[in-house]
């Protein structure tokens, strides 16, 4: 089943190694990417997000704000922080937020993971 | 498919990942006697040995990877 | 030590007098971010380098202490009274485990529980996130077979030295398969497993009604490794785990004399006889094995108060390593663990702890300025010219028919040695020279946690804290001033409700101030509490045989005041259990006498009571009479000898059968020092003086009066540096301490304020 994922990181070179990781697991999902977090919740409403990848270190709003932000609009949707810096603090918080945690830099066995499990809960869900 | 029914027995093979438990599961429930036969398996994701230490079947074989062999043999078959 | 250690010791000492004091403060401003901040950073550098040195249960205490911080800078956690009490507890642990680092280099065998404990005390403030209560304890192996447990065993003999063995508690998130975790799969990534279990958390359900990708695995496992590789592999699964250190010989099947013995004395000699008796140690090691062996188990003697037994190990182990035989020892060893059996292991209950507390525990490290330095190279630089001048003026004598004209020379050489040697001593004053800050810092912390205990709201302010002294002055006012701060909090302040029927705020407000007056450092500790009942203090006084009721009556209030530095007399009926330790006011008088101070008291009723304490900006140097009783020579301080006399027996007067003269229109008792020192008359010693000589008397005066000494002699002025008199002789306060003298004796130093029946 095709998925859309969207992919928030303000370093465009990051966003291109997520894609191509996409590319090669699941070739016929699509990819939306935003710069940062305001992009990302414009995106949000038109695009049939079902899956967030997001970095944690943004300027402005950190990768947490932004998934509180999307966790208040859709209690369900899998997401994912992505970060070099697994500290507890931040790990804390993502799984309070019931987000996943993805350590930079992004192998394809962990993305793979959590990507299962999203389809996993999205089919869960009914959706 | 990783998790299938051959013959009256479960089997097991390659890398199962965690949306097969639920394939198993349903199999194991379906065919309560059936034996698993996971010789052909190299990797169980742990959905899918939580659903085999719930349901305690026979097993039969012993699985390729080695930490299966070690580890979660002894577990699964254990008392 | 090693300079790194010695770095971090110094380094961490500071650090956790600076988070101590962030924390006090963040009690009173707990919105305050900037000291969130840096209690978190303070935390967070403490742990880093604590990593550094492999002293696990201290990196894994802070590292809890850290994430809690972190929870409460972050929003996810508030402070309150028991966090605080845990993270400063865990600061006391870490300033105790850095004691017993320096004395030692390692941490005491006690120390996994200490932190399990603390960590414990930590996550036990409810709300954080990062607290799992219903977490096992990590430590607890029962769950592991006798067979799981050998096999572990045996795996670690074939490691090499360093590897750890961890205990894991894995409790996955029962969502965690939505996120990707795959538990099982992260276990079967770490080389060192060594026992797994998996177990269902709460039992398996029916089939029928299991949700297969609800995660209802429990894991626990041992491994072996390296404990930075082991704590990485689980690092994304951090909040999900403990991973706790065990000590390899607790897997023994039979019980493990460390685990759950309260005798942990006991516990550690124990195993050091085990670790003697293990067989097949390589040559190499040997010698290092009994070393250690030998080291931890005189520690734990020494802790218990039995230096006599430390020391006899010590000798066996010379003995065993003289021999390459380690009988000697292990049979030393055997009869330290007999005799602590029979002479009673509560011995150390009854005895204070010799464990250096961290309060008592100063920075030993001394910071100077470079400048000071700086004075001190270039002093001992010209020294060193003085030293090849005088070098070349003896050989001039030597060649010379007519030395008369290297006289000038050699006297000029003298005044300018002698003028170095005043100026490097000078020089060397200034380098211990430390402000009273070092240790007034100590007191927030304590007045916060008495106010608590008491539940009397109080606050302490400082003032003065850069006014400086001598090191060993401004070291030894810690023990006093911590009394006279108890003794306020517990006597002094009132209860909120009669301060507030005074119409005094709720909170009570302790003063320690410190000033620089004549040339002495004053240091009083003001509150504003309920003053002394002046007519209670004449009453114990009277009951206590201080003096009778017509001397009382002839006392001003000050001097009423100043009776409660008497021996024996407590104004309170009861003593609580803050400052009932049996030490009273007189105790804090004589350790202030000792360095050469004096004590003084203010007090009004209701108002409050204000202590002051006056000592010398230095103990280095100090001026002294000697003087001779009973052939014995003794120093007398001069600072405290108003006049020396030749008194004519005539002018001896009788009063109610005492000896007394008058000095200066005043009546003056006289006390032969030999009769006060409970001297041995020599032979012949009557007729030593002659029926028509004078007596030889010191005119003394201190706060407590005036009286003359008599001595047989009296001898040279010196300066003389004095030391305290430590030991057995601290306790006698006949003696400030004691001086070398040019001939290599030792000259009792009188403690002339003490001396008067």
């Amino acid at each position: 089943m095709t998925r859309t994922v969207l992919v928030v990181d303000d370093s465009k070179l990051a966003r291109m190694v997520v894609k191509s990781i996409l590319v090669k697991t699941r070739a016929d999902w699509r990819v939306v990417e935003a710069a940062g977090p305001g992009q990302a919740l414009d995106l949000l409403d038109g695009e049939g997000i079902d899956i967030a990848l997001i970095d944690f270190n943004m300027p402005e709003h950190d990768g947490l704000w932004l998934a509180s932000e999307i966790r208040d609009r859709d209690p369900e949707m899998p997401i994912a922080i992505l970060s070099a810096n697994a500290q507890d603090a931040i790990l804390a918080r993502a799984r309070e937020l019931d987000a996943a945690f993805v350590e930079k830099p992004i192998s394809e066995e962990a993305l793979a993971a959590f990507l299962s499990g999203a389809t996993l809960k999205l089919r869960r869900a009914g959706k | 498919m990783t998790v299938r029914l051959s013959d009256r027995v479960i089997v097991l093979e390659g890398d199962c990942p965690v949306d097969e438990a639920e394939a198993l599961l349903d199999l194991l429930l379906a065919n309560p006697n059936a034996p698993v036969d996971w010789t052909a398996c190299r990797q169980l994701h742990s959905s899918l040995v939580q659903v085999l230490l719930a349901a305690r079947p026979a097993m039969r074989g012993v699985p390729e990877s080695s930490f299966l062999q070690r580890w979660i043999v002894p577990i699964v078959q254990g008392s | 030590m090693n300079a790194l250690l010695e770095q971090f010791l110094l380094e961490s000492r500071d650090l956790i007098a600076e988070a101590t004091r962030d924390l006090l403060a963040l009690e009173r401003a707990p919105d305050d971010g900037a000291l969130i901040v840096g209690v978190f950073r303070a935390f967070h550098t403490l742990k880093g380098s604590s990593g550094v040195f492999g002293i696990q249960p201290m990196t894994r205490m802070l590292h809890a202490a850290e994430d809690i911080l972190a929870a409460i800078r972050d929003g996810r956690a508030a402070t309150g009274p028991d966090l605080t009490d845990a993270l400063l507890e865990s600061l006391d642990q870490t300033a105790r485990w850095l004691d017993e680092l320096e004395a030692s280099e390692a941490l005491p065998a006690d120390a996994d529980a200490t932190a399990a404990a603390l960590i414990g005390r930590l996550h036990g403030d409810g709300g954080i996130d990062t607290a799992r209560p219903d977490a096992p304890m990590a430590g607890d192996l029962d769950i592991f077979t006798g067979d799981e447990r050998a096999s572990v065993l045996d795996a670690v003999h074939g490691q090499p030295a360093g590897t750890g063995v961890f205990r894991i508690a894995y409790r996955p998130d029962p969502r965690c398969f939505f996120n990707g975790d795959d538990p099982l799969k992260l276990l079967a990534g770490l080389p060192g497993l060594a026992a797994l279990r998996i177990s269902a958390r709460e039992g398996w359900p029916a089939l029928d009604s299991l949700d297969p990708f609800q995660c209802h695995l429990d894991i626990d496992a041992l491994v072996l490794g390296d404990e930075s590789a082991v704590r990485h592999a689980f690092r994304l699964v951090a909040d999900q785990v403990t991973i706790a250190a065990i000590d390899p010989a607790a897997l023994s099947p039979q019980p493990s004399p460390i685990a759950g013995a309260g005798d942990v004395v006991g516990a550690v000699l124990e195993e050091q006889r085990r670790l003697l008796a293990t067989p097949d140690v390589p040559p190499g090691e040997v010698a290092g094995r009994w070393g250690s062996a030998a080291a931890a188990a005189a520690n734990a003697l020494r802790h218990e108060g039995r230096g006599g037994t430390a020391d006899a190990l010590a000798a066996a182990l010379a003995l065993a390593q003289d021999r390459l035989d380690p009988k000697p020892l292990a049979e030393a060893l055997e009869r330290a663990m007999r005799d602590r059996l029979a002479s009673g292991k509560d011995l150390a209950a009854s005895l204070p702890s010799q464990q250096p507390s961290s309060q008592q525990a100063s920075s030993r490290s001394l910071r100077v300025e470079e400048q000071r330095v700086d004075r001190l190279f270039a002093l001992v630089g010209e020294m060193i010219v003085a030293k090849n001048t005088l070098g070349w003026l003896a050989g001039r004598t030597a060649e010379a028919a007519d030395p008369s004209g290297i006289v000038r020379p050699l006297r000029d050489l003298h005044a300018l040695v002698e003028r170095l040697t005043r100026d490097m001593h000078d020089a060397v004053v200034r380098i211990r020279t430390v402000p009273v800050g070092q240790v007034f810092d100590r007191f927030p912390r304590l007045v916060r946690d008495l106010s608590l205990r008491l539940g009397k709201p109080a606050d302490l302010a400082i003032e003065g804290e850069a006014t400086s002294a001598d090191k060993t002055v401004v070291d030894a006012l810690f023990e006093p001033l911590m009394h006279l701060i108890r003794n306020s909090l517990d006597h002094g302040v009132e209860r909120p409700e009669e301060r507030r029927a005074r119409g005094k705020p709720d909170r009570a407000t302790v003063v320690l101030r410190a000033f620089h007056a004549n040339d002495r450092l004053v240091v009083e500790i003001s509150d504003d509490g309920g003053g002394i009942d002046l007519a209670a203090v004449g009453r114990k006084a009277v009951l206590a045989g201080v003096l009778d009721e017509a001397q009382l009556a002839l006392l001003t209030d000050a001097e009423v005041a100043a009776l409660i530095f008497a021996p024996g007399l407590s104004t309170m009926e009861e003593t609580s259990d803050l400052s009932g330790r049996g030490v009273g006011m007189s105790a804090v008088r004589m350790a202030i006498e000792r360095i050469g101070g004096s004590v003084g008291i203010r007090t009004l009723r209701h108002r409050g009571t204000t202590i002051s304490l006056e000592l010398p900006l230095t103990l280095a140097l100090l001026r002294i009479v000697t003087v001779s009783a009973r052939g014995r020579r003794f120093g007398a301080p001069l600072d405290d000898v108003a006049e020396t006399i030749r008194l004519p027996d005539s002018h001896i007067q009788r009063i109610r059968g005492r000896r007394a003269f008058t000095w200066r229109d005043q009546v003056v008792p006289l006390h032969p020092l030999g009769r006060l020192l409970e001297l041995p008359e020599e032979p012949g010693q009557g007729q030593r003086r002659g029926d028509g000589d004078d007596r030889l008397v010191l005119v003394v005066r201190t706060g407590g009066g005036v009286f003359g000494l008599e001595v047989d002699g009296i001898g040279d002025r010196l300066e003389v540096a004095l030391r305290p008199m430590d030991g057995l002789l601290a306790n006698i306060p006949a003696y400030l301490g004691t001086t070398l003298q040019g001939d290599g004796g030792v000259l009792l130093i009188l403690n002339l304020k003490e001396l008067p029946p």
